[in-house]
């Protein structure tokens, strides 16, 4: 369901909008900066971080917000990172990269798909905060997470998908982790944002 | 050697030439590699194939007509078509008119600039130039659709994750394959470029062999062997860039997405 609405994937029915605009009609790199989707296991290709971060600020239609080297650091990873080969990194380091390069521009919507699932405690805390802090600059975020409490923590609707039903929105973050226990823990969608689009 | 033609080869002198590939199969039986069987199939087609080849080139050569020498060409280059993608691990619907397209397109463009403007041939359908000039643009060229093809399909498959996070943070489509389809082009044209390093130093061309053996003089063969690497440099860049575009142009969308679900695994 996040790639139909980061529009990687064709819908197999309904519509998707933006502020009441059809997504079709435009185009696809103005609407992709626009809502950011962060995989569950994103691949960074093979070449060097560095190269990777060049690559992505050439982009004609990137609009950046901060620099994702900034970004790289404050998500706990260290500057030696920029001269390694990007498919010799961990699970962890490629997520947080991905997520910096994600952070890095200014969507006002981002889809993440478990962002904290490969990570260690401390550094699931780094990216939570980071996330945070980016909610309360107004961008909506869609996060899909399997992890009961950590629903409760930071989010404020929940969303549950049981088979192809998505109910919701629930805005008591203290009854989330119970809702979610009751449910299918492999089928659940948290989010929360400023605004409701797509 | 006189300039007066080669030395006709007879029948025994074939045979003493076959006996030589008993050599192979004794190395193999000595190494117990098990490939005697496949030897023996590969001798015998290449020794069909060719007398095969040479009647029919004796047909058309004694025709000497426009349409037998295109029609030869085509069917070569449909040929070669289907061989550079029967290599391919993963295919798509409409992979073989790709192929063909491509194929005849590159190869014949690239054989009448010769015949028209190179070595100016009167009248240009003489199948002594026209047929052997195609065969050798087709032949390299063969190699690089293939190599780069399998290069592109392999890099949509195993890197479609790479392109769609590029596409995430804002990509166009173009800026997305842009990578992909360097790299596969690459692939398909380092053979030729190699080749052209080592011309003449490590490897005789087998044209120019040919041509001294039947009484050319050297510097005249080198003259011809460096115009078709020209040729056939240029039928691989052409036919590299065709196949690894038009596959892009099928399997990615306007929107930048990968349809992987078009390709299939033939496994190999």
């Amino acid at each position: 369901m996040l790639r139909a609405l980061a529009d990687l994937d064709r819908a197999s029915g309904g519509e998707l909008l933006l502020e009441g605009r059809t997504v079709r009609e435009m185009s696809a790199p103005a609407y992709r900066s626009r809502v950011a989707y962060l995989p569950a296991t994103p691949q960074l290709g093979s070449a060097p971080v560095k190269g990777l971060l060049e690559q992505v600020a050439a982009f004609q239609h990137r609009r950046r917000c901060s620099d994702p080297r900034t970004g790289l650091e404050r998500l706990g990873l260290p500057e030696s990172i920029l001269e390694r080969s990007a498919d010799e990194l961990s699970s962890g380091e490629t997520v947080r990269v991905a997520l910096a390069l994600l952070l890095s521009g200014d969507a006002e919507v981002l889809l993440l798909d478990e962002p904290t699932g490969t990570l260690d405690p401390r550094s699931a805390r780094a990216v939570e905060e980071r996330i945070q802090e980016r909610a309360r600059e107004d961008t909506s975020i869609l996060w899909v997470s399997h992890d009961p409490d950590q629903a409760g923590r930071i989010g404020d609707a929940l969303l549950t998908l049981e088979g192809a039903c998505l109910n919701g929105p629930l805005r008591e973050p203290r009854l989330f982790p119970d809702t979610i226990r009751r449910l299918d823990p492999e089928a659940t969608i948290q989010s929360w944002g400023a605004q409701d689009d797509g | 050697m006189t300039g007066e033609g080669p030395i006709h080869l007879t029948a025994g002198d074939l045979l003493v030439a076959a006996a030589l590939i008993l050599l192979n199969a004794g190395l193999s039986l000595a190494m117990s590699l098990g490939m005697g069987r496949t030897i023996a199939f590969a001798a015998t087609r290449m020794v069909v194939q060719l007398l095969a080849v040479g009647a029919i080139l004796e047909w058309v050569f004694g025709l000497s007509h426009p349409l037998a020498v295109v029609g030869l060409g085509v069917l070569m280059a449909l040929l070669a078509g289907r061989e550079s993608v029967a290599r391919q691990r993963y295919r798509y619907t409409g992979i073989y008119p790709v192929g063909w397209g491509i194929m005849v397109g590159s190869s014949f463009l690239v054989t009448a600039v010769a015949l028209f403007g190179i070595v100016s041939v009167d009248p240009w359908y003489q199948p002594q130039y026209a047929i052997p000039l195609l065969g050798m643009v087709l032949g390299n060229t063969l190699n690089g659709i293939a190599l780069g093809m399998d290069r592109v399909l392999t890099g949509l498959k195993r890197e479609q994750g790479a392109i769609e996070l590029l596409l995430v943070l804002g990509a166009t489509r173009r800026e997305a394959i842009r990578n992909l389809a360097r790299e596969s082009v690459r692939v398909g044209t380092t053979p030729i470029i190699n080749a052209m390093s080592v011309a003449g130093i490590v490897s005789l061309p087998g044209m120019m062999t040919g041509q001294i053996l039947s009484g050319t003089p050297p510097v005249e063969a080198v003259k011809y062997q460096i115009v078709i690497f020209f040729l056939i440099a240029a039928g691989t860049a052409l036919g590299t860039v065709g196949a690894v575009v038009g596959s892009l142009r099928l399997l990615v969308d306007g929107r930048g997405r990968v349809r992987s679900d078009l390709l299939r695994d033939k496994g190999r």
